[in-house]
C-alpha cells in the first residue's frame, strides 16, 4: 500500500537522522556525569540520561516496526553465546538481573539483543520494575526466559499482548505499546517462537524459543 | 557511571567521525576514560595529524558513513600503518552493510546510538588485551 510505503520512508528517514544526535546526546550526557559531584545535580543527570535512552528505545523501537512492516529487517544468523548478550544487557539496565549461562543458540546476535531489549523495558515498565533473565537447554532448543514480578497477565490477555499499539487496562502509560510486537516480529524473523507464561498476581515469564547451537 | 584508572602512558585513538557534535562528545568521553585522541573525517587527515605516533595507536573507532571512503575502508587504510590497532566501527545506518562490512573485516561493531558505556567496556578489553 502507497500509505504504508510511505509511512515506512518517513520513519526510517526521521530515524536515520534522529540516531546521530541522539549519539552525541548520549556521549555528552556521560562525560557530564564524569563532571558533577553535587548530589542533586547528579540526581537530575541521571534522570536526563534515563529520559534520552528511553527515547533512542521509543525511536528505535519504531524504525523497527516500520521496517519489520516492509520486509526489510534481514537477520545474519550465527552462533551467539548467551553470557555475552546477558552481560551487555545487565550492564545497560540496572534493574535487570541474569544467571550465568553456558548456552549457545543459531540466532543473529544484534535482533537477538533487540529482542531482549524490548522484553526487559517491558519488565521495567508493567513487570514490576525488575527483570531477571535465564536460559534453559530444552532438546535441541534453549529457553531464554525473561521474568518479572509485576502483577500478571490474565489468560484472554497473553496473545493480545503481543499486538500494535495494545494496552492492557491499569497498566502505565508511558511507552508506546509496541515493545512486545517488535519483540515479536524479530523473533519471527529469526525463527525463533516467543510466548508469555503468567497468572494474575504471579508475575510474567516472557519465554523466547531458539534452536541450540 | 563510567570510569576507569589507567597508568603509564596514555594509549591513543584515531577517531573518525564527521557528525561535529558526536565528534566532539566523543573525545571528550575518549579523553576522561585516560587516552589522547586524534580525529578526523577521513584517513589521510587523521595518519597526517597523527603523524609517527599512527602507528602506535591502540583502536581505531570509527563512523561508518565517511564523506571520502566508509570507516571500514579508512580503518583498513590507517591498519597499515597501525598494525596493532583493534577497530570498532559505527554506524547509524538502517540496513546491515555496516555491520557486515565490519565483520568481514574482522572488526567490531555497535549500532548508534551506542551506550557509552558498551563504548568504554569494548575499549577496556582492547586496553587489557593489548599486544
Amino acid at each position: 500500500m502507497e500509505g504504508d510505503s510511505s509511512k515506512t520512508r518517513f520513519l526510517t528517514a526521521i530515524g536515520h537522522d534522529m540516531r546521530q544526535p541522539l549519539h552525541a546526546l548520549l556521549l555528552y550526557l556521560s562525560a557530564l556525569d564524569r563532571r558533577v559531584k553535587d548530589e542533586e545535580t547528579r540526581e537530575i543527570l541521571g534522570k536526563a540520561d534515563r529520559a534520552a535512552q528511553s527515547l533512542a528505545s521509543m525511536i528505535e523501537a519504531l524504525i523497527q516496526l516500520a521496517r519489520l512492516d516492509a520486509d526489510r529487517v534481514e537477520a545474519d544468523v550465527e552462533r551467539v553465546p548467551l553470557q555475552g548478550i546477558f552481560d551487555a544487557l545487565v550492564a545497560n539496565a540496572p534493574y535487570a538481573t541474569a544467571d550465568a549461562t553456558p548456552l549457545y543458540v543459531k540466532s543473529d546476535p544484534v535482533l537477538l539483543d533487540s529482542i531482549m531489549q524490548q522484553l526487559i523495558s517491558n519488565a521495567a515498565r508493567h513487570g514490576g520494575g525488575a527483570a531477571h533473565v535465564s536460559a534453559t537447554k530444552v532438546g535441541q532448543d534453549v529457553e531464554i526466559t525473561v521474568r518479572d514480578s509485576g502483577p500478571g497477565i490474565a489468560p484472554e490477555d497473553q496473545e493480545r499482548i503481543f499486538a500494535e499499539f495494545i494496552r492492557l487496562e491499569g497498566a502505565p502509560t508511558s511507552g508506546l505499546g509496541i515493545g512486545l510486537t517488535v519483540a515479536r516480529k524479530l523473533a519471527t524473523v529469526l525463527g525463533h517462537k516467543i510466548h508469555v507464561r503468567s497468572a494474575p498476581g504471579e508475575g510474567a515469564a516472557f519465554v523466547i524459543r531458539a534452536e541450540s547451537a | 557511571m563510567i570510569c576507569t584508572a589507567m597508568s603509564g602512558a596514555r594509549p591513543l585513538i584515531l577517531l573518525l567521525e564527521d557528525d561535529d557534535a558526536s565528534a566532539e562528545a566523543m573525545q571528550i568521553v575518549l579523553r576522561d576514560w585516560g587516552a589522547d585522541v586524534v580525529h578526523g573525517a577521513d584517513a589521510e587527515i587523521v595518519a597526517s595529524t597523527a603523524g609517527s605516533r599512527t602507528s602506535s595507536a591502540l583502536v581505531i573507532i570509527t563512523d561508518f558513513h565517511l564523506p571520502v571512503a566508509d570507516g571500514v575502508s579508512a580503518a583498513k587504510q590507517l591498519r597499515k600503518r597501525a598494525t596493532g590497532a583493534r577497530v570498532l566501527v559505527l554506524s547509524g545506518s538502517l540496513n546491515n552493510d555496516a555491520r557486515r562490512a565490519a565483520k568481514g573485516a574482522g572488526y567490531a561493531f555497535m549500532p548508534k546510538p551506542a551506550p557509552p558505556r558498551d563504548i568504554i567496556a569494548w575499549l577496556e578489553r582492547a586496553y587489557a588485551t593489548a599486544e
